[in-house]
């Protein structure tokens, strides 16, 4: 175990050095500045994806660090946007300027591309990997900006949460698969398991974020937030009460009301349900594909449950994995 | 399943499947930080200086 996560940890070193080896990157401070801040966690970080998609079809993992070094600029890149379309408090722009965070955010989406302009990976995938990254970035950058306006309903929350995180993570399976050398349909296959597990960590960031205190920026866009919404619209005794105390969330004592109603209301009881529900439908998809050797992608799921397991335990549940929906 | 759909199924007298038990369990914590307790949620985070992710290395 020590050795894999070592392994892991030299991993993201040369994932890094990668990037750093671009002439702008490396006479750039503020982009060697933001490399730097960012944390490896073993099998949640995006850009083990496609080592692990990789390993799965019988491929060697080193063969996938373009494509972990193309998905790590890539989330640098949507992290420094994202924080200025959702006017995050925490937001890197305030330091650096909005139109510099903008800039950079561009930057690291071309570096992105750069990572997969590999020489030692035939032209053929080079091209592959280099649509599958565009298509990536497109559909992110659409997404993002769909939950950039408050939403009007349910069933466009859902719209806009399968357009945000989902095409980052399929697109790492799908880099990280062609990269090993898969079939097409392989590749389709593992990009679709991803894009599920993007819907559930979507799930699980709103939950997070609506406990959060301080209030997250997620309390000033309400309908964009799944238990915020939940507890907005669905008709339990505390609605009226969550909708006054969600207006003035940025008062610490009606957070905290608001809040405790995100338990008590089902709130936050409905997004665990959704998750176990996405979890079983990842857990079929990932079923159904062919792979050499199902368990590097077999780790990263079982990281992302971890958290909704531990909690369905903390309120008794002995066995969460064989929990089901229908 | 919608939030309507699922409000009824939480609510209702008649439904005792164990996960919407489980669920049902969920909603009576007292406090929303026992959520973090549970373990790490925000798997979108990435910075080192983020509070989610520093409060759930803590």
């Amino acid at each position: 175990m020590a050795e894999m996560a070592e392994n892991a940890g030299a991993g993201f070193q040369a994932i890094k050095q990668r990037v750093r080896a671009v002439a702008e990157v490396a006479a750039w401070p503020q982009m060697l500045q933001l490399m730097e801040r960012v944390v490896h966690r073993e099998s949640l970080s995006v850009w083990d994806y496609p080592g692990a998609a990789c390993e799965a079809v019988g491929g060697e993992a080193e063969a996938a660090v373009p494509g972990a070094a193309a998905v790590f600029c890539s989330l640098i890149s949507i992290h420094l946007v994202d924080d200025i379309l959702d006017d995050d408090p925490k937001g890197d722009y305030h330091r650096l300027g909005t139109g510099r965070a903008a800039n950079l955010g561009l930057a690291f989406q071309a570096a992105g591309h750069l990572m997969l302009d590999d020489p030692g990976v035939e032209p053929r995938v080079r091209a592959a990997l280099h649509a599958s990254f565009a298509r990536m970035s497109i559909g992110t950058a659409f997404g993002q900006d769909m939950d950039s306006r408050e939403l009007r309903s349910e069933e466009e929350y859902w719209r806009t949460v399968g357009t945000k995180t989902p095409p980052l993570f399929g697109a790492a399976f799908r880099m990280g698969a062609l990269l090993g050398g898969a079939q097409e349909l392989t590749a389709d296959a593992l990009e679709a398991f991803g894009g599920t597990l993007g819907r559930f960590v979507q799930v699980s960031d709103d939950l997070s974020d609506a406990l959060e205190t301080p209030a997250r920026a997620d309390w000033g866009r309400r309908t964009n937030n799944l238990p915020i919404l939940y507890a907005m619209t669905a008709d339990h005794p505390a609605q009226q009460q969550f909708l006054e105390l969600s207006a003035r969330s940025n008062d610490p004592e009606s957070l905290a009301e608001a809040q405790k109603i995100l338990l008590r209301s089902g709130a936050v009881s409905y997004c665990v349900f959704k998750m176990v529900e996405i979890a079983e439908e990842a857990r079929r998809v990932l079923a159904g594909i062919p792979l050499r050797n199902s368990t590097p992608v077999e780790r990263i799921f079982a990281a992302h449950l971890r958290p909704l397991h531990k909690m369905l335990e903390s309120v008794g549940v002995e066995e969460p994995a064989s929990l089901a929906v229908g | 399943m919608s939030i309507a759909d699922f409000y009824q199924k939480f609510v209702s007298a008649t439904e005792n499947s164990a996960l919407v038990e489980s669920l049902r369990r969920l909603s009576l914590l007292e406090d929303p930080k026992v959520m973090f307790e549970a373990g790490q949620m925000n798997e979108w985070a990435i910075w080192s200086d983020s509070s989610s992710v520093l409060a759930t290395q803590a």
